[in-house]
């Protein structure tokens, strides 16, 4: 009886795993396996950041930007999204400490979209998440970058092959494998991950497959105890719940490659691995003035919390806080206290060397420069004019 | 030095563990191994609190002599102490379970500890939001070289300069902090991977805490060590680990320690097991404020389960009827171990340190579905207890479980209404407090559906069955 049943029991939860996976991949009447692709062109790529050398019919990326970053433009001369739904993307020889993005140009700036990691060379990007793609697109191009927590001039020499590119329309086959690395593909930490989720990849209008295999499983462990009883009932039980587990495994190995050869690389180069790296560089160039100017309290100051709160980490060897502007109703305090000020300039902080003054909407504040790097100043409060 | 003060505090928490429960249960090495760590770094942690304002290195000798002491005196008591009548089950021998299912689960468990302590090694500390509160605290301690009082910036604002250290959770309990700085204290200044290291043990330490637990159970070792992997391979689980220095994990180990201490009550003779209840509960709001709730919580549920049943369900009607007398405009007042009074009255809970909180409906069903049944942080956990309390509950009632499950449903009903009723709405859309809140009964769910699942093969045979007031003797002994 077992026999029959066990078969029947397989072709039953199949079919249900099949059309689960037809649904949940998008499948829709009518909609084709595959279109026809539009190769483009390797000959056109061009990068601003590296030398592309012919490699079989893609190109090998020779040279990275000062942050690390390769990019390639695939198509500068404007493209129509419509009826261009999928990008495919073959790169080959990426580090394990290597992410990949596609980039679209509209309204004059890129928009960026983080791929998940994956195994394979050939990935499969739907370009309908990003919702600048519509329309006429100025461009459309493709990054590979470190991980954020590894600081550029750290991160390896590597020389990744783009071994193809071309744009399908919406089709089956390219919904099945776009969704599939959502899936199962490697979310890395980023070095501003606060959950698991993986949400610094981006919102995914694809069904998750949590549900789906949620329902397939409910449908295993009911057909199980038909087979063989509830002695079958723990077995199968212990089966669906393994399966999530050796993702997950999956998932650790890639993210502990991503750290170890991150690791390697700043053992290799004499320096650290951080939640911000151009952070730490910039207050690694600060340090000896601030040490020498013996400060007695140090204020970061930003409206951001992360601006606010891990410069405050990297500081701590001082007498740190972290505040936004607003928290501090009176300076005068801290200005005959001679407190240092450590302010971004991207939120309006300008120091004016003429009158000493260190202002930012309306607020004007009598300081000394004591250490200027490209995204932060730190400033002695109270001594307007003098020298250092 | 590390590596032996985290051996002391495992040696010192074991001691107090074997102590409170016993020896004789299947699985209490496991049991004391993994209990003993979290058990003994809270402990120390909390003993260390007594000491306000010192220079760092002024951590060591009376760290290093608390732990002795606790472990010497557990000893001492251990050999004092009359023989326990307990006496444990025959374990099957391994062959009968199925060697190749056990090597495989060991296998994966091993592959997942390497991958993990790869990572806890390599990465930097993320110090920020949420994840800032307990390692900033360490860091500036130990840059300092003196635990100075931590304080909110308006107060460091007002004090002179140098007398005050300014962090962003300076309310935020300090066991872990100190425990953590007693270890530096011997290294000598910040070193980031020695800071990370207690959360790469922990991780064993959880498994340990859990084979342990449900062995102690009598659940087979096949099915223990299969809840095990599953437990320690929840993503969340994992990113706690791996993303050092949060304290979530650490209040999850000790609320799930504190719940197999509560299923051994009527169980184990004498004053251990209640004594080490309450040593949980003391300690639970020494890692975070809302341990207080939950030893709140694990109290009323070890409480309920002691008295008549007549008297217990009346007791259950009467917290029902708080609606209706917080509508009727009274002021209840409820102690939080550890936090202080709780006032609650309509539309309104006041928590000592944290606040007022307005409570009102906050519409985020759909976030908190997203969180529990969508993403993967929990994989297939949240499916899977609905589906099996519905399935055993009516038995589970009438068994030894039933505290368990009580305390687990009225940390579910904290958890709804912090979520859907106050502010903390925003971390529900967010997924950041939600998924750590959440947490915190990751541990004791998990090991909570594999005693309900086993609860057919064990009950009346190896385990004492269901609920008695009084112990009964193990029927296979």
């Amino acid at each position: 009886v077992i026999g029959w049943r066990l078969r029947v029991a397989v072709l039953v939860w199949s079919i249900a795993a099949l059309v689960a996976l037809l649904w949940a991949a998008g499948w829709k009447p009518g909609l084709a396996w595959s279109t026809e692709a539009e190769p483009l062109d390797a000959a056109l790529w061009n990068s601003p950041t590296s030398e592309l050398q012919p490699a079989g019919r893609g190109r090998r990326l020779n040279g990275q930007a000062a942050d690390g970053m390769q990019l390639v433009w695939l198509d500068r001369d404007g493209l129509e999204a419509g009826g261009r739904r999928f990008l495919w993307l073959c790169i080959d020889e990426l580090g394990p400490e290597q992410r990949v993005a596609v980039a679209v140009g509209a309204d004059g700036r890129l928009h960026w979209l983080p791929l998940h990691d994956t195994w394979a060379n050939w990935r499969s990007v739907d370009l309908e998440r990003l919702p600048s793609w519509r329309g006429e697109v100025q461009a459309l191009a493709v990054a590979v970058l470190r991980v954020d927590y590894l600081p550029a001039q750290a991160a390896p020499a590597r020389q990744p092959v783009l071994c193809g590119a071309e744009l399908r329309g919406d089709e089956f086959a390219s919904r099945l494998r776009s969704r599939w690395t959502q899936w199962f593909g490697g979310r890395g930490w980023s070095g501003r991950s606060i959950n698991s989720a993986g949400l610094q990849l981006g919102e995914s209008r694809a069904p998750d497959v949590l549900p789906v295999w949620a329902a397939l499983s409910a449908l295993a462990l009911v057909l199980a105890v038909w087979v063989g009883g509830r002695r079958w009932l723990m077995p199968a039980l212990a089966a669906v719940l393994l399966l999530p587990t050796a993702v997950e495994l999956g998932q650790q190995t890639r993210r502990a490659l991503a750290a170890q050869a991150s690791a390697a690389a700043v053992d290799a180069a004499g320096s650290v691995l951080s939640a911000a790296p151009a952070l730490v560089s910039e207050f690694d160039a600060m340090r000896p003035a601030l040490r020498a100017a013996a400060v007695k309290r140090l204020l970061v100051l930003s409206s951001n919390s992360f601006l606010r709160e891990y410069p405050v980490w990297l500081l701590r060897e001082f007498n740190v806080a972290g505040a936004e502007p607003d928290w501090v109703a009176d300076f005068s305090a801290l200005q005959a206290e001679e407190a240092v000020l450590l302010v971004p300039r991207a939120e309006g902080w300008a120091w004016d060397a003429t009158s000493g003054m260190l202002q930012r909407e309306g607020l004007r504040l009598p300081a000394r420069e004591l250490a200027s790097g490209p995204g932060w100043l730190a400033l002695r409060l109270g001594a307007a004019g003098r020298s250092p | 030095v590390s590596w032996l003060g985290l051996l002391l505090m495992t040696v010192a928490g074991a001691g107090v563990l074997r102590l409170g429960l016993g020896g004789a249960r299947c699985g209490a090495r496991w049991l004391e191994l993994g209990g003993g760590f979290v058990l003994g770094f809270v402990l120390l942690g909390a003993m260390l609190g007594m000491l306000e304002d010192v220079p760092l290195a002024a951590l060591r000798w009376p760290g290093l002599l608390g732990l002795v002491g606790v472990a010497l005196a557990s000893g001492t008591l251990l050999a004092w102490r009359t023989r326990s009548t307990e006496r444990a089950p025959r374990p099957l021998p391994f062959q009968r379970e199925g060697l190749w299912p056990l090597l495989l689960l060991a296998l994966m468990l091993l592959l997942f500890a390497a991958l993990l302590l790869l990572q806890v090694w390599s990465l930097p500390t993320l110090a920020w939001d949420g994840w800032n509160a307990w390692l900033a605290k360490l860091r500036a301690w130990v840059e300092a070289r003196h635990l100075l009082p931590a304080v909110v910036f308006g107060e460091w604002l007002a004090a002179p300069a140098g007398s005050t250290l300014a962090v962003a959770g300076a309310a935020y309990p300090e066991a872990l902090p100190r425990a953590l700085a007693w270890l530096l204290a011997w290294h000598g200044g910040w070193n980031e991977r020695l800071a990370h290291l207690p959360w790469a043990v922990l991780w064993p330490a959880l498994g340990a805490l859990c084979y342990g637990g449900l062995r102690g159970e009598s659940v087979p070792r096949l099915a223990a060590g299969l809840t095990c992997l599953l437990l320690l391979s929840l993503p969340l689980v994992t990113a706690h680990v791996v993303l050092s220095g949060y304290a979530d994990l650490w209040l999850a180990s000790l609320i799930l320690l504190a719940l197999l201490v509560l299923l051994r009550f009527g169980r184990t003779p004498g004053w251990g097991p209640p004594a080490l209840f309450l040593v949980c509960l003391i300690l639970l709001p020494q890692i975070k404020l809302e341990g207080a709730i939950y030893a709140l919580l694990l109290a009323a549920a070890a409480l309920l389960w002691r008295l008549p049943a007549a008297l217990r369900w009346a007791l259950i009607g009467l917290v029902a009827l708080l609606p209706l007398a917080l509508w009727l405009g009274w002021t209840v007042a409820v102690p939080a171990p550890g936090l202080g009074w709780v006032m609650l009255r309509s539309g309104a809970v006041e928590l000592p340190i944290i606040g007022v909180l307005e409570l009102h409906w906050r519409p985020v069903a759909g976030a908190v579905a997203h969180a529990l049944f969508v993403l993967p942080s929990f994989s297939l956990l949240w499916y899977l207890v609905p589906a099996v309390v519905v399935l055993r509950w009516r038995r589970a009632l009438g068994s030894q479980l039933a505290p368990g499950l009580a305390f687990l449903a009225g940390a579910g009903l904290f958890h709804f209404l912090l979520f859907f009723f106050t502010e903390a709405s925003a971390w529900a859309e967010n997924l950041t407090s939600l998924n750590r809140l959440l947490l915190h009964v990751v541990p004791s769910w998990t090991v909570m559906l594999c005693l309900l699942l086993a609860e057919d093969e064990i009950s009346g045979t190896q385990r004492y069955g269901r609920f008695a007031k009084s112990p009964r003797p193990p029927a296979s002994a």
